[in-house]
């Protein structure tokens, strides 16, 4: 989900990402910004997810008690981030495949 | 960093989107990863409460609990065993229980378990028998300390003395208690899986700190020559039983509750306790109505439960529309001759053709005093009664024994158990009197014998006449049961409530419907029965029956007179699909609807074997015989090769599957596909 919605959200901006390119913005610096909205999105959807179901986990479903691991909550978080980042990489490489020579000559990002 | 702020900032709406489905996807694995928790913790909980470096089971039991059992003998060879600083015995019995302020009939299943010290994860187990520790969970069931619980159908009692925590097995609450309170626990209500002093369902050992637990399982197991299975408390959990099956969790069975109240007739010669104890033992029955005709003066009667003035009003009816309204008859203490050959005919006829049910009685003027074995209805009775010439009344106090046919009859069950039944009836006081039968018919069942200073004699004799029953109750002084017992105690309102039940329910109405089979594939007999008011067999009408399904579907279904039973008529339905089935059977005479029978039946195809899940090897080997095969074991399976090769019935089936279930090919394809598409792209040919 991640991955495609940062993919999204890079097509949407090419054109802008084209531009910065053009006027020298360099490769990394653009892929750094995309992996720290990356790391922003996906922890504040932890954040606000762990705050809502702390709450929940005192619940009881019928003869089953929630439980609120420390360790599980963890495992989950860092999965999901990890997986998050490595979705991204292909929104990435779109970033990274924007010639700066062809940016300047109006053909942009592929 | 600036770039990627100064972006959320500006647009928040388009980050806030992921945020939501992010927070989204992390509460649901959270609360799924919860829950699973939850369910672990809730079966697993006894076994991580022993706090456990092993638990040994028998070698037999595949690492189950309940199927364990450990001896004596290898308690002490485990104890024995170099590396073991503690050993401590285990066991466990699932029941239903009851829990103070809750009804009957509302159980809560809980394991109970004996433990001992050995068990380090919980208290010290309470030492007076009957006690027990309770997971804390049942304090949602409303259990508090001091409270206590009846276990089983025994309904064995223990006394709360306080709550653990986290000790939930297979999803239930537990209760822990002394070995010695287990072992009269399981056997009070598990007859079948008595368990004898010393033994055991599982050992708790602890470990010498030095020792690891996976070697010290293997020197046990080698200590005791193979009879145990020792796992480490994480095996242990692993081995737990899953649920294999759960087809076989819930059986529906249909059950038609009718609206209509069942009466019975009660003519009594004289006023006595037992006539007025029965009638307050079902007066708190709804379903029971008894009309009594009490004789206060001779041809002068009391009448009590009618439903109207007219009822009885001319005394015992004449005529087959007044005495077949009634589902049962009692006779007590009135003699024969009070009654004309005619009434005594019809009383008769009650029981063989409307199908009634008939109890007579003891009394002075009762059974052979009362010279009912020269009357019309001696055929009907279960006993040759003895003439009037002998008093075969006796006014002594004798006590009531079951025999063989009464233990295993529900009628006379005062609990789920044998062994508690026959305790039940044997602490019963003594009834007040008894009446000398006679000999019994060679079709009647004793259910009861009275233990009388002459010997056994038939106290409660039964046998089936005609279409209907005839009991004969050899005593009138079952009120001796109420009064000599705590109020509390309901046992003579339960036998005369079974009693008088069963009396009704075997008397059969004037239409029925009964539908049977259909298991496995097979049809639906159906039986529809059509008499009128006096029940005679109505054999001038026809017979139309729809079938309906669950679903809507209905069929119309040709009932066909049977030609050996006037009345009757049959027919069957080999139903397309599982589920319930209406049906409803309207008999027409000249196109006319004259009477209605309905039932129901619940129709499950291919659901039997859930419930019989043990390999019928017996059913196998003879399915192989039959078609020229050969049966297998599971350990013997080399041999399946050869004699496919050699197999002679030149079948050669082809199966296709989606190319996923054979990984390795599917991922050298991928693998392939993917290489082709690099070199392409760095060939620039795409």
């Amino acid at each position: 989900v991640t991955g495609l919605f940062f993919l999204i959200i890079t097509l949407q901006k090419s054109a802008s990402l084209t531009l910065l390119r053009a006027v020298g913005a360099r490769s990394r610096l653009l892929v750094r910004s995309l992996m720290l909205q990356v790391v922003l999105v996906i922890a504040g959807g932890l954040a606000v997810g762990i705050a809502l179901y702390t709450p929940l986990s005192q619940a009881r479903l019928g003869e089953i008690k929630l439980s609120f691991d420390v360790g599980a909550v963890v495992f989950w978080s860092a999965l999901l981030l990890g997986l998050g980042l490595l979705s991204a990489v292909v929104a990435a490489r779109r970033v990274l495949a924007i010639d700066p020579i062809e940016a300047t000559t109006g053909e942009g990002g592929r | 960093v600036n770039l990627a702020l100064k972006e959320l900032r500006r647009r928040p709406g388009r980050f806030g989107v992921a945020t939501v489905i992010l927070t989204l996807i992390a509460v649901l694995l959270m609360f799924l990863g919860g829950l699973l928790d939850g369910l672990t913790a809730g079966n697993t909980g006894a076994i991580r409460a022993q706090q456990a470096g092993l638990i040994v089971y028998s070698s037999t039991s595949q690492d189950s609990l309940v199927r364990s059992r450990i001896e004596p003998e290898q308690r002490r060879q485990v104890a024995g065993v170099e590396g073991v600083s503690e050993v401590g015995e285990l066991g466990s019995v699932q029941l239903g229980s009851r829990i103070e302020g809750k009804g009957p009939r509302d159980l809560v299943p809980v394991v109970l378990f004996g433990y001992q010290d050995a068990s380090s994860g919980l208290p010290t187990p309470p030492g007076q028998p009957g006690r027990a520790w309770a997971d804390d969970t049942l304090k949602a069931e409303g259990v508090e300390p001091g409270d206590t619980i009846r276990i089983g159908p025994a309904r064995s009692p223990v006394e709360v003395v306080g709550f653990v925590n986290d000790t939930r097995y297979a999803g239930q609450g537990t209760l822990w208690a002394s070995l010695g309170t287990w072992r009269r626990i399981q056997n009070e209500n598990r007859p079948d899986a008595r368990v004898a002093p010393g033994v055991s369902q599982a050992l708790v050992v602890q470990a010498a700190e030095t020792d690891d637990p996976p070697g010290l399982a293997e020197r046990i197991d080698e200590a005791t020559g193979g009879l145990t299975s020792s796992l480490t408390e994480g095996e242990a959990i692993d081995a737990l039983p899953g649920e294999r099956n759960a087809l076989n969790n819930t059986q529906l069975r249909p059950v038609e509750v009718p609206e209509l109240r069942r009466s019975i007739l009660y003519i009594e010669g004289e006023p006595r306790w037992e006539y007025k104890f029965m009638r307050r033992a079902v007066a708190d029955d709804e379903d029971l109505v008894i009309a009594t005709l009490l004789r206060v003066s001779p041809n002068k009667f009391y009448r009590q439960g009618i439903d109207n003035p007219e009822e009885l009003e001319g005394g015992f009816p004449t005529t087959a529309d007044e005495l077949f309204r009634y589902d049962a008859l009692i006779i007590g203490s009135v003699e024969a001759a009070s009654l004309t050959p005619a009434q005594q005919q019809l009383i008769r006829d009650f029981v063989s053709e409307r199908g009634g049910s008939l109890l007579m009685i003891a009394g002075p003027n009762g059974l052979g005093n009362g010279g009912w074995g020269q009357s019309a209805l001696a055929d009907v009775l279960p006993v040759l009664l003895p003439p009037t010439t002998t008093d075969s009344f006796h006014r002594l106090k004798v006590p009531a024994r079951l025999t063989p046919q009464g233990q295993a009859s529900q009628v006379l069950r005062f609990a789920a158990d044998n062994t508690a039944n026959r305790d039940a009836w044997l602490e019963l006081p003594e009834v007040a009197d008894y009446q000398v039968l006679g000999n019994v018919k060679p079709a009647a069942i004793t259910l009861l014998n009275a233990d009388t200073q002459d010997g056994l004699l038939p106290l409660m004799v039964l046998q089936p006449y005609g279409r209907g029953h005839a009991y004969v109750l050899a005593t009138g002084g079952t009120w001796r049961w109420q009064m000599s017992m705590p109020l509390e105690d309901l046992k003579h309102e339960i036998f005369w409530r079974q009693l008088l039940r069963a009396m009704v329910a075997s008397a059969p109405e004037t239409v029925s419907l009964a539908a049977a089979g259909g298991q496995e594939g097979g049809s639906i007999a159906l039986r529809a029965e059509f008499r009128d008011d006096a029940f005679a067999p109505m054999d001038d009408i026809g017979v139309r029956l729809v079938a309906s399904h669950e679903s809507g579907e209905a069929l119309t279904i040709a009932m066909l007179p049977d030609t050996a039973e006037a009345g009757v008529f049959a027919g069957e339905l080999l139903p397309p699909g599982s589920g319930t089935w209406y049906f409803e059977a309207v008999a027409e005479r000249n196109g006319e609807p004259v009477a209605v029978a309905r039932t129901s039946l619940l129709h499950e195809s291919g659901a039997a074997e859930h419930f019989k899940i043990r390999r019928d090897t017996g059913t196998l080997e003879r399915l192989a015989a039959a078609t020229g095969g050969r049966y297998f074991e599971p350990g013997t399976l080399d041999g399946v090769h050869d004699l496919l090769r050699y197999s002679s019935s030149g079948i050669t089936e082809t199966e296709y599957r989606p190319i996923w279930n054979a990984p390795a090919v599917f991922l050298l394809l991928l693998f392939l596909k993917a290489g082709e598409w690099l070199l392409r792209r760095r060939w620039s040919t795409i």
